[in-house]
């Protein structure tokens, strides 16, 4: 069921201007906020299980139709399992940490050793491109905190490890900045635009 | 030529006249005996004036002494023209008609003015009249023995009779002379024949004056009048002479020549030009007309002098300008302006009901803004598409370079991993970065059992890293007797702190008892506000389910600033940031300290240096770890990954650097084969 515009709409406005207020009023409005906040949490919670289910669902509809449902069987099989085994371990039983180390960790674990292999492979062939100025600046720049990033075998008398400091203090740090500042306008004008209704992202 | 005037009408009469044209009184006598005075009298001889050709006389005095009728009959026209001033065709054939019709116009009869009334003796006035007047009379009475009909009844020689022939005559001029039939050879003077072929008009002369042909005024003056004294009546035909001053003059020369042929041996050139051109032979020329007079020669433009051309208006010397504007097509369509073009129009542009411009639908696009909307086109259906998956074809089908990477490096990897050399030293403790000191310092300074806030906010996958890198400070916190309360705002963290936790009591083959996971907060940036704001109300059990609170010691634990410090491990950099922003504030005093990933790192620096530090410590990854290890003389995980770590690194630095020369090599070939192919 979804609201109606105009109500979903005051409904978002009213509490995000009561929520903005209670920075400038925490005292009088200070409990209200936490109140407020308190219900988000529950809400978003509420929330992630729904997405659980969501999903779910969706794989048993692939399941039932025909159509690659082997991985969507095994998705269903191995949610079951778990959900069973943490029920009934809790989680920080020892057969759930079990999963966790000897199934979660692994298969994440190879999956970024995976992006590392595609990124090397990706950084090898980067100079068979177009060449410019600024791919230059890109793979040059990317060599030296690789270098400086450890003690090299074969490789003495050279400070990369200071090279690498100063990339990533100075000029690694002036463009960062840059971007929170980006970041944090970006998120004020969002702010402000939900406020005024101009954004609704909770009517759909 | 000198002229007399009448000293008793006033008429001037030519020089040579005997008797006033008008008057009929002796001229001769008037100047020999006459109540003129001498000074007068003298003016009026011919002898004490010098002869002036009547030409130089301005056109009024020559309209003065136009001859009147009366003069023209006193003045018998000889019957032949003399033979050095040859008359006009038209001007021989009046005169006999003139004689064969000396009688007084219709018109005049109608009038009453008639010749036999003309000879009546007029009554003399009783007393009144002067003296000059008398003898006036006198002279008048005694010209009477003479009619009037002897001054019209000059025979002409039978040459020149009334069967004169009329070829020559115009049509309008032989109408004239057979239908109007004037009555006396004054009325066929003003017919008009000289004046008439100087008239352009092409319009027959007035019928002559008739009973019926005249005109209303002329007819009610001939009823009205009653007939006038013979003195006055010659006067009344000066007006139908006078029509033209020039043509009397002639008439009169022409009248005197053949009244006294010496002297009408006069001078041919006396006469007009035009005249003395004429020949009896020659047939009158056409009355001239406008359209004839385009075909003459044309005369040479008038030369104006100098001054008078810089004296002549500047509108007419300045070109003339045309001040319409072309682009104006507006044509006036109504009111008294319709067919003007240019005009203002009568009422307001926007007033006017006129047919909208059509506007074309179709969008003015650019080719290159087409093949940019058909790549976006292609690339939204493109996302709605499934993708086949390649059905994988064997090792065989594998690149063979992606194949020789993954090997070189599971070969540094493994190789370091079990020879277990220590082929490269730890980092120096001198070189210990500041972030990484201000971290072992504020860990020095933690009160004993005091509660510290552990975030585990790192993804298993990053585990390998984050393990190594957060391991050694947990165990540095351990050996504080901290107690750690850990939660995470991703649902796998309390399952990855459970993970470190576990890692660090098998290498310490202890489980550390001083800890409370508090699991997952959910809610992103709100989560974490909410929990700084009130802990216990944002996560009011533990993982274990009971009420971790109540617990010592998180019974003193109501706000996030009871906590001795706050260690954030991530390797999210968005997750870094919003403990920051979110929870940075409420902590007060004491410190919120990080261990990062590499790839965190960027983002998370620029917050450890700024001017009140809002991250009070930091480790980097294996770099940081190392570093702290260094510096507490620790051997931890980090001097377990360190070798592989490097070899790791040194593997990559080769291939990239390698695979990116030969590429480079081809990129170059093929440059340099496809410029040779051009």
């Amino acid at each position: 069921m979804k609201a109606k515009a105009p109500f979903s709409t005051a409904i978002a406005i009213g509490f995000g201007l009561l929520t903005l207020l209670a920075y400038f009023l925490p005292n009088l409005l200070g409990f209200l906020r936490d109140l407020l906040i308190e219900w988000a949490l529950g809400i978003v919670a509420f929330a992630l299980l729904i997405g659980v289910v969501n999903l779910l669902a969706v794989h048993w509809r692939k399941v039932r139709s025909g159509a690659k449902g082997v991985y969507s069987a095994v998705l269903i099989l191995s949610f079951a399992v778990t959900l069973i085994v943490v029920a009934w371990n809790k989680p920080t039983g020892q057969w759930s940490l079990w999963l966790f180390d000897y199934v979660q960790i692994p298969v994440e674990a190879s999956l970024m050793a995976v992006v590392a292999v595609a990124l090397i492979y990706a950084a090898a062939r980067l100079l068979r491109r177009r060449m410019n100025g600024m791919l230059w600046v890109f793979f040059i720049t990317a060599l030296l905190i690789l270098a400086g990033s450890a003690p090299l075998y074969f490789v003495q008398g050279v400070d990369l490890q200071g090279l690498r400091s100063f990339i990533a203090n100075a000029l690694a740090v002036a463009g960062a900045r840059g971007i929170l500042l980006g970041v944090a306008l970006g998120v004020v004008a969002t702010g402000v635009r939900i406020l005024l209704g101009a954004d609704r992202p909770y009517s759909g | 030529m000198a002229e007399i005037r009448c000293t008793n009408c006033g008429t001037v009469n030519p020089a040579g006249a005997k008797v006033c044209k008008s008057c009929r009184a002796d001229l001769v006598a008037q100047s020999g005996d006459s109540g003129l005075p001498d000074w007068l009298s003298g003016l009026s001889s011919d002898d004490t004036l010098p002869s002036q050709p009547a030409s130089d006389l301005p056109d009024w005095l020559s309209r003065l002494g136009s001859p009147s009728p009366s003069e023209l009959s006193g003045a018998t026209p000889s019957a032949e023209p003399p033979s050095g001033a040859p008359v006009p065709d038209w001007l021989s054939e009046i005169t006999p008609r003139d004689k064969g019709d000396a009688t007084v116009p219709d018109w005049t009869e109608e009038l009453g003015i008639t010749a036999a009334k003309a000879e009546e003796p007029t009554q003399p006035p009783a007393t009144d009249e002067p003296e000059w007047l008398r003898r006036v009379r006198a002279r008048q009475q005694a010209e009477q023995s003479q009619p009037a009909e002897d001054f019209f009844s000059a025979e002409p020689p039978p040459s020149a009779g009334a069967a004169a022939p009329e070829e020559g005559l115009p049509d309008w001029l032989s109408r004239m002379g057979q239908s109007e039939a004037p009555a006396s050879r004054q009325e066929a003077f003003t017919g008009a024949q000289p004046f008439a072929q100087f008239e352009p008009s092409e319009e027959p002369p007035a019928p002559a004056a008739g009973a019926e042909g005249l005109p209303d005024w002329l007819a009610g003056l001939g009823e009205a009048a009653s007939p006038p004294p013979a003195s006055s009546s010659t006067p009344a035909f000066t007006p139908a002479f006078t029509s033209d001053a020039d043509l009397e003059d002639f008439i009169l020369d022409a009248s005197a020549e053949s009244e006294t042929p010496p002297a009408v041996s006069a001078e041919p050139a006396e006469l007009p030009e035009w005249v003395s051109q004429l020949s009896p032979d020659q047939e009158l020329p056409e009355p001239a007309r406008p359209v004839e007079s385009a075909a003459e020669p044309e005369l040479p433009p008038a030369q104006l002098p100098s001054w008078l051309e810089a004296m002549r208006p500047v509108e007419s010397a300045a070109p003339i300008v045309s001040f319409r504007d072309e682009k104006d097509t507006y044509v006036e369509s109504a009111g008294p302006l319709a067919g003007l073009r240019g005009v203002l129009p009568a009422e307001a542009e926007v007033a006017r009901q006129r047919k909208p411009p059509t506007y074309s639908v179709k969008l003015q696009v650019s080719e290159a803004q087409q093949a940019h909307l058909a790549m976006l086109d292609a690339l939204l259906k493109s996302e709605g598409q499934a993708k086949p998956i390649a059905s994988a074809g064997g090792i065989a089908a594998l690149p063979l370079l992606r194949v020789v990477i993954a090997l070189a490096l599971a070969l540094a990897v493994f190789w370091t991993l079990w020879s277990d050399l220590d082929m490269v030293a730890m980092p120096s403790p001198d070189k210990t970065p500041a972030e990484v000191g201000d971290l072992i310092n504020w860990v020095n300074a933690l009160p004993p059992q005091s509660p510290v806030l552990v975030a585990f906010d790192y993804e298993p996958a990053l585990s390998g890293e984050m393990d190594a890198a957060a391991k050694v400070v947990i165990e540095d916190m351990m050996g504080r007797q901290a107690h750690f309360v850990t939660l995470s705002t991703s649902p796998l963290g309390p399952m990855v702190a459970e993970h470190l936790f576990g890692l660090i009591a098998e290498t310490q083959q202890v489980t550390y008892p001083h800890r409370t996971n508090l699991g997952y907060l959910p809610g992103g940036p709100s989560g974490l506000f909410g929990f700084a704001a009130n802990p216990r109300s944002a996560i009011p059990l533990g993982l274990s389910g009971g009420d971790d609170w109540q617990t010592p010691p998180l019974q003193a634990v109501h706000s996030i600033a009871d906590f001795a410090m706050l260690l954030v491990i991530t390797d999210n950099a968005d997750t870094a940031r919003q403990w920051i922003e979110q929870v940075r504030p409420w902590l007060g005093d004491k410190p919120l300290t990080m261990v990062v990933s590499a790839q965190a790192e960027p983002l998370v620096r620029p917050y450890y240096h700024t001017g009140p530090k809002q991250v009070n410590g930091l480790v980097v990854s294996l770099m940081g770890s190392s570093a702290y290890e260094a510096r507490r003389g620790l051997l931890g995980l980090t001097r377990a990954y360190w070798d592989s770590f490097s070899a790791t690194i040194l593997v990559t630095l080769f291939l990239v650097l390698l695979g990116g020369s030969i590429n480079l090599l081809l990129a170059w070939l093929a440059e340099r084969k496809q410029t040779g192919a051009v």
